[in-house]
């Protein structure tokens, strides 16, 4: 394709063989996760004894572990429902018209995707303490919230900017009214990237540990819950349901693709 | 005499200091088909805009059917608009796109039927009523655009640039197709363009518009045999402008003097005798030969140059004026036709060669 | 959403109301992190200039604590750790995200998608589990050494991969190379390829055509990417609390120390301040330094949104 090169290179494909290995690098610690969750035997290396799923049934029928997915689910789920809401809005508020106000917002809100989870998760944490509020899982879900806001923006934005609203217009023309537009027209065409970046917001809910354990007080979630036992003595259980979020997180990102190009989305 | 069915009345529309739209007033009777007719920034599609309800006049009025349309929201105006970009519904299907507006009407599922289908016969689009919006080739989706428009049986339709965004040929059969749907219909049309030639194929008549003046409206003949100003007579068709000084006039010719030459024109306004004006002659009516005939006005020149359009041969001859003369004859195979370098006889007549005063 | 029932006459009418419309949208999510983000850190950041002990604060306006973040050794020690581990991981991972974004924009045409969705995938896998991954791969009975003795390369298990500031530096990588790609990602992705072939077709070798055009043009999304992995990774507290035993620990742990077992918070918000001013100042060096040496073009004329 290219005529002459100024060098040689051997006909080795190195850029590919570099890239295979960045990938296998990424995915290598997820791939031995899995692999040592079906593992017989209870150590934690080599060699793989052989195919058990006794760890998965151990932590199945765990009610600990039931009670900790299910707090997980209870906040992601509201954090994913309220930052769709609240996000939706914002969102159309940035895209459709400059304001002063908007050009302030934008760079505010990304404030918490630059900043450590440590910190965010402290800050709240000494102010939930000076307003006497009670840590609970509706602390998690505002902690959640602020660290997922700015991502679904993201994502919603990099929609919403594309959308063009002669067809708005042309609905108006038609005979709708400015709310029937709003249910006829702008908000089936957007639908697909807000779920997309509902769903986004629900897998980045789902994993967070730090910020969480900050601000959640006795009560635990399913990252809280690997945490604990990280700190413990070595229990192969943690294999199974570390697997079982990993699961989750690709259903997810199944999901989220669907709906969403990554490519449009600027950090 | 029945009144018109729109009624523009002293339309200003101003944004901060500038006038897109300065004074404007037009009355348009039922089933034309009128274009707005001008150069980008004219003002033109703002004022289509301001019909549709999607800007509001600073000053002045519109009555579309009797009725005031101020304050009037486009989604309760009695007009439709067919939109440049067509701005189809992506989500829906050609057959919910088109029956958008009726079901907003909350009419029969039987009755919706009926017109879609009745309106994909009129645009010939029958059977596309499942196609979606991204599956159609320009033309198509502006067919379809335009039949979802005229499914609401609107008192005016409104038509901004069309045909803009399409090729050529595409332009040019759906330009037949406009003017034939809009003949079987009988309603009336404001259509928009910069494009002479569209407005000009398609018009009942034509309102050239500059700066948000409405310069002049008329049939497309009378704007093209009669403009009214040297803005027109350059906007429309192919022209020859020169300057020139009024002589005299005489049982019913004018004289006037371009550079040496003494040329026979036609004026049809009052003008004072050493006036400045300007010449308009249209380069069709120029015969060009190798011999002087007997019309009022000959000039010999040199030929700078011979373009074959097809349809026409254009010839630049040099006659001594401040720029070259255009001259358009039909095409022709001859071998026989003069040449760059030669030297040629042009000739014309004083009713072909029209005075304007602007 | 234009022209209401009650349309204002003027223009500037229509466009105040869709100006107050717009900030009405806005507001919620304004008020949410103007309550739960701006307040709380500030708040927070007053703590620092306030003693206490045992998770109480008194209101003493004070320097105290940020002489002594200051003066400490371990603190001294542990932010160096930060700014190293934090800056080598986050410079590796931005050259390595760098090469994987431009592989996957200019080389790959077939299963692209596909590569895309596995970086996603990699980037919304719970950070916790890779991190524990990390602890058992790196570990004395882990995969690596159990691999190597097996091997026969070694012979007995290496101590120093774990617990080590190489493992935070693998494990911090292995976390953020997705991270950083996208920004960087995008910012490819947004170069007119006409752009390129002008060059080459102008006179440019590949090389050169890369360094003058490609380069440039994505270093926005490199600088972008670069702050957020460095703050990211040099701020971080699971990584070295895992995997960083003593000699990788990282000013984040004594954060969080104060938090979880001292309690002295307005010291650990001063160490926090400290520590968050430090990464500002490095990201604001490397900006600088970019800048100077030109291989980014100037920035845009200011421009909204």
């Amino acid at each position: 394709m290219t005529g002459m090169q100024s060098l040689r290179w051997p006909r080795l494909p190195l850029f590919e063989i570099f890239v295979a290995g960045i990938f296998l690098f990424l995915f290598a610690p997820i791939i031995i996760i899995v692999l040592f969750s079906f593992n017989d035997s209870p150590r934690l290396s080599f060699p793989i004894t052989g195919f058990s799923i006794r760890w998965y049934a151990e932590v199945l029928t765990s009610p600990v572990f039931r009670t900790a997915v299910r707090n997980t689910m209870i906040v992601s789920s509201a954090t994913s429902f309220i930052a769709i809401v609240l996000g939706t809005l914002a969102s159309l508020g940035l895209t459709r018209h400059r304001s002063r106000l908007g050009n302030a917002v934008l760079p505010l809100l990304m404030l918490p995707v630059s900043l450590p989870a440590l910190f965010l998760g402290i800050a709240l944490l000494t102010y939930f303490s000076l307003l006497r509020m009670q840590l609970s899982l509706f602390t998690v879900t505002i902690g959640h919230l602020i660290y997922t806001l700015p991502y679904f923006v993201l994502v919603a934005n990099a929609r919403l900017e594309r959308f063009d609203t002669v067809v708005e217009e042309a609905a108006q023309d038609l005979g709708a009214t400015p709310w029937q537009v709003f249910w006829r027209v702008t908000l089936p065409i957007i639908a697909p990237s807000i779920i997309g970046a509902g769903v986004v917001v629900f897998a980045l809910s789902f994993d967070e540990f730090l910020i969480t354990f900050f601000v959640i007080g006795s009560e635990s979630t399913l990252p809280m819950l690997i945490w604990s036992m990280m700190r413990r003595t070595i229990d192969p259980s943690i294999n199974a349901i570390s697997t079982i979020l990993l699961f989750t997180s690709l259903l997810l990102v199944l999901i989220t693709s669907r709906f969403v190009r990554v490519t449009e989305i600027t950090l | 005499m029945t009144s018109p069915i729109v009624s523009i009345k002293n339309l200003t529309k101003k944004f901060g200091p500038t006038s897109a739209v300065d004074n404007f007033s037009l009355d348009i009777p039922e089933g034309e088909l009128v274009t707005l007719l001008g150069p980008s920034g004219c003002g033109k599609t703002t004022l289509l805009r301001i019909l549709a309800g999607f800007a509001e006049a600073t000053e002045g009025t519109i009555e579309i059917g009797g009725q005031d349309m101020r304050g009037i929201p486009p989604h309760r105006r009695p007009v439709n608009m067919v939109f440049q970009k067509y701005a189809l519904f992506p989500h829906l299907d050609v057959y919910q796109n088109i029956s958008f507006g009726l079901k907003l009407k909350n009419l029969a599922p039987g009755a919706i039927d009926e017109k879609v289908t009745r309106a994909l016969e009129l645009v010939r689009l029958t059977g596309f009523e499942h196609r979606r919006a991204a599956q159609l080739s320009g033309g198509e989706a502006q067919r379809i655009a335009l039949a979802r428009a005229l499914v609401m049986e609107p008192k005016v339709l409104l038509l901004d640039e069309p045909l803009g965004a399409l090729d050529l040929k595409v332009r040019q059969q759906l330009e037949m197709e406009l003017r034939r749907i809009h003949f079987e219909l009988g309603m009336t049309f404001v259509y928009v363009t910069h494009d002479q030639s569209e407005a000009m194929m398609v018009s009942d008549r034509v309102a050239i518009m500059n700066h948000g003046h409405l310069i002049q409206v008329g049939t497309p003949q009378e704007v093209y045999y009669a403009p009214n100003c040297t803005f027109c007579a350059s906007f429309v068709g192919e022209s020859n402008i020169v300057h020139a000084r009024i002589v005299g006039t005489q049982a019913g010719v004018t004289e006037v003097r371009v550079g040496e030459a003494m040329v026979h024109a036609r004026l049809n306004q009052q003008a004072r005798d050493g006036q400045e004006a300007n010449l308009l002659i249209r380069p069709e009516v120029i015969t060009l030969g190798r011999t002087i005939g007997k019309q009022e006005n000959q000039l010999k020149g040199e030929i700078l140059d011979v373009t074959f359009l097809g349809s026409a041969v254009l010839f630049r001859v040099d006659v001594g004026w401040e720029r070259p003369v255009q001259v358009q004859q039909t095409g022709t195979e001859d071998p026989g036709t003069p040449r760059r370098g030669e030297v040629v006889a042009l000739g014309w007549s004083s009713s072909d060669t029209l005075v304007l005063l602007d | 959403m234009t022209g209401g029932d009650t349309s204002p006459r003027s223009e500037e009418g229509e466009l105040r109301a869709r100006s107050v419309r717009s900030i009405l949208y806005i507001s919620p999510v304004l008020a949410v992190l103007i309550g739960f983000f701006l307040l709380p850190s500030s708040i927070f950041f007053l703590y620092s200039f306030g003693t206490g002990a045992v998770y109480r604060v008194q209101p003493i306006f004070t320097l105290g604590n940020y002489i002594q973040v200051l003066t400490n050794q371990t603190y001294l020690r542990v932010t160096l750790n930060a700014l190293s581990i934090g800056g080598l991981s986050a410079t590796a991972s931005i050259l390595v995200s760098y090469l994987l974004a431009y592989y996957l924009t200019f080389r790959l045409k077939r299963g692209r998608n596909l590569a895309l969705f596995l970086v996603v995938l990699s980037l919304l896998s719970s950070y916790l589990v890779r991190v524990y991954a990390w602890k058992t791969i790196l570990g004395l009975n882990g995969v690596v050494n159990s691999f190597l003795e097996w091997a026969g390369v070694i012979e007995a298990p290496l101590e120093t991969l774990l617990y080590s500031r190489l493992a935070v530096t693998i494990t911090l990588m292995n976390v953020f190379i997705p991270f950083a790609m996208l920004p960087i990602l995008s910012s490819l992705q947004n170069i007119q390829p006409e752009l390129i072939e002008a060059a080459k077709d102008l006179g440019c070798t590949p090389l050169r055509a890369f360094v003058k055009v490609t380069l440039p043009l994505s270093m926005t999304g490199v600088l972008s990417g670069f702050m957020y992995t460095f703050i990211l990774s040099a701020g971080d507290y699971i990584t070295p609390q895992l995997v960083g035993g003593t000699s990788g620990s990282m000013i984040g742990q004594s954060i969080a120390n104060q938090f979880v077992k001292t309690g002295n918070w307005p010291l650990g918000s001063a160490i926090s301040f400290t520590a968050l001013s430090m990464f500002m100042a490095i990201y604001f060096g490397a900006r600088w330094a970019v800048k100077a040496l030109k291989v980014a073009p100037p920035p845009p004329p200011e421009y909204s949104g």
